[in-house]
């Protein structure tokens, strides 16, 4: 057979202009992205270098950016003039505490809410949405009566409690939420095993949640540590306080002189344990964990 | 072994939600009864009831002659094969098998025993007790999920769909497994699905469920040649069977120009009669048919092994009816006008107002 062959049109090929629109978008999408990740990181960022300056360069006018000596000062002084160290064992405990009661109360009362369906389940439900709409202030005055009556002032319990009780809302809303979309089957299959509620729950679920768990105590846990006007208020001893209280009350060598050195440098310090906690979480979360449990 | 039986059971959510209105039925120890009927008959809910994931609103259940009505499903000595297969995602395939036995304390020997049995008896490599479930295939997921089952050696096996999740050529070879499986087993199987082949081909007995209630308990031969009403009979069978209602006059049917013998157990003759005839069972009239129609072809339909011909009846009353034929391929005929033999052996009739069969009396010696 014989084929003919015919004279194809000379394929266009793609026109310089074509190809140039194309990275000139490309360079303003990288510009755009770069300023905007500079403008969020930029107080970090700052607040990093001014730690490591020297004295002369952070009162330095013009500012200097980017400064051409370092200095370690700083940051020894925390610790050496100040018991700095203390400080993070004080916010470490409160925030560990307080995020281990927000998840163990909170995940039973999620899975109560999502799969029990209690009488009055709607009721709680609601009633924790509205908790969620109080502005932390308004409770402060009260809360302050509370702990003085119960002769809880300079003690951990004053700071854990509120902290547990602030949290509790979101953890219950986010875990209920994501026990509901867990598949029945799952806990069908553990019934007929003879699982009982808890064990199943312990055994099963929560395994199955640990993503869910995760992100709501990461939460909390940097809603616990961050938290100023509680720890500033109810904790008055001095080797009792939190990092955010500790830093905001540095105070340098006469009353007219602010340490921004040091404070920067306990800034820096306060945000480095949240910083590698959900770099180190981040890799944790299994992705997928229900994927080929149930099939379709 | 255990036999089941089921006492007049009901489940009512709200008084217009009944999805199990009363259904009684026994399962002896080596029958499989297959619990088949559309989306909505109640199938589901009456196997969940077996299992105790449902309470019973009414009725009881029991189990090798004990009342389990009110127990948990943990405590009855039943195992169920999920139709989402319900594997632990974050357990190995093995601590996957031997859950079950871990809770009822069983010694680790005894699991380990049991567990290779079960593997062997599926084909369960051993390279595949350490993996999870989501490293494994659709047919292994399902596997493991019938020896989760297995292990268990439970006085019921309950199984909700398990093959619909399996395309058809695993689903075939899948079927005939399970049905050699279980027949090992010796243990009542009460097995939920909509897909007739299924049941006609695994179960022993087959309950047809419609609207909360057993519409026929029968063995699958009985309910295809014999079905016990309209329903039963629409359901079926595939293609599905001619449904005709015609009018009657004398000891006849009237369909258009043509008379068909009416039953002679019919003592009473009613207006109206529903025929119902097979379309695997019409075939091209032979010189010596007496019981015949004609009509026009309207439709054919190649399905391999035979062509599915609609056949378009006038009748000067009714317009016009429909007749469905499974025709030979091998086979001429006319592709115009078709005249079609309906043998009265292969005749159903039901009654217009309640769908029951109107029982048509045996011939002495004829074959059921």
């Amino acid at each position: 057979m014989s084929t003919v062959i015919q004279e194809r049109p000379p394929h266009p090929s793609p026109t310089p202009q074509s190809r140039k629109s194309f990275s000139i978008k490309n360079i303003f999408l990288s510009l755009a992205v770069f300023l905007v990740v500079l403008f969020c990181l930029a107080p970090a960022l700052w607040q990093l270098l001014t730690s490591f300056k020297v004295n002369e360069d952070i009162s330095a006018v013009p500012t200097i950016y980017i400064p051409t000596r370092y200095t370690l000062n700083h940051y020894i002084d925390l610790f050496v003039r100040r018991p700095f160290w203390r400080y993070i064992c004080n916010s470490a405990f409160v925030s560990i505490t307080s995020t281990a009661f927000s998840l163990s109360i909170g995940a039973p009362a999620a899975y109560a809410l999502a799969r029990l369906r209690p009488w009055g389940g709607k009721v709680i439900l609601a009633a924790v949405l509205i908790v969620t709409l109080f502005p932390g202030i308004l409770l402060f005055l009260g809360l302050l009566e509370i702990i003085q009556a119960l002769h809880l002032g300079n003690n951990y319990l004053a700071l854990i409690i509120p902290y547990t009780a602030i949290n509790l809302p979101l953890t219950i809303l986010v875990l209920r939420s994501f026990f509901e979309q867990l598949p029945k089957d799952l806990e069908d299959a553990a019934k007929v095993d003879g699982y009982n509620t808890w064990q199943m729950l312990l055994k099963i679920l929560l395994p199955m949640t640990l993503p869910a768990l995760v992100t709501t105590g990461i939460l909390t846990f940097i809603f616990a540590w961050n938290e100023f006007i509680f720890a500033l208020t109810f904790i008055t001893r001095e080797e009792m306080k939190t990092i955010p209280v500790a830093a905001a009350q540095l105070g340098g060598a006469s009353v007219f002189e602010i340490p921004y050195g040091p404070i920067a440098a306990a800034t820096v310090l306060g945000t480095l344990p949240l910083v590698l906690l959900v770099l180190f979480f981040q890799r944790k979360i299994v992705q997928g964990l229900t994927a080929g449990a149930v099939k379709g | 072994m255990a036999k089941l039986e089921l006492i007049h059971l009901n489940k009512t959510y709200t008084p217009k939600v009944i999805p199990v209105k009363d259904i009684s039925l026994t399962v002896e120890d080596d029958e499989f009864l297959t619990l088949l009927g559309p989306s909505g008959c109640g199938k589901s809910t009456t196997l969940r009831l077996i299992a105790g994931l449902e309470e019973a609103t009414r009725g009881q259940i029991k189990i090798g002659g004990e009342d389990v009505t009110y127990k948990r499903p943990g405590e009855r000595n039943i195992a169920m094969v999920f139709q989402s297969y319900a594997l632990y995602p974050h357990m190995t395939v093995y601590e996957n098998l031997c859950s079950g036995l871990k809770l009822q304390k069983t010694p680790p020997e005894e699991i380990k025993r049991r567990v290779s049995d079960a593997a062997r008896v599926l084909g369960l490599d051993e390279s595949l007790m350490n993996r999870k479930p989501g490293q494994l295939s659709g047919g292994q997921r399902q596997r493991v999920a019938v020896g989760r089952a297995l292990v268990r050696r439970p006085h019921v096996f309950l199984l909700d769909e398990p093959l619909s999740n399996l395309d058809a050529l695993l689903r075939e070879k899948v079927r005939a497994d399970l049905k050699e499986l279980f027949a090992a087993q010796q243990v009542p199987v009460v097995y939920v699905t909509h897909d007739q082949t299924e049941a006609m081909t695994l179960s022993t007995k087959v309950a047809v469920l419609d609207q909360g209630y057993v519409q026929q308990l029968d063995s699958p031969e009985r309910i295809y040649s014999h079905p016990a009403n309209l329903f039963v009979a629409g359901f079926v069978g595939s293609p599905q069977m001619n449904l005709l209602t015609l009018r009657c006059q004398g000891r006849n049917a009237i369909l258009s120009d043509f008379r068909i013998n009416l039953p002679e157990s019919l003592e009473q003759v009613p207006d109206t009669i529903v025929l119902g005839i097979r379309p695997e069972n019409v075939r091209i009239a032979r010189p010596e048919d007496t019981q015949i129609i004609k009509g026009r072809v309207s439709l054919v339909e190649n399905l391999g092994m035979h062509y599915l011909v609609t056949v378009r009846v006038q009748d000067s009353q009714a317009g016009s009816l429909t007749v469905r034929a499974l025709l030979p391929t091998d086979q001429a005929w006319n592709r115009e006008e078709l005249t079609l033999a309906l043998p009265p052996q292969n005749l159903h009739w039901f009654d217009v107002q309640t769908g029951e069969a109107i029982v048509k009396r045996q011939m002495v010696g004829s074959k059921i």
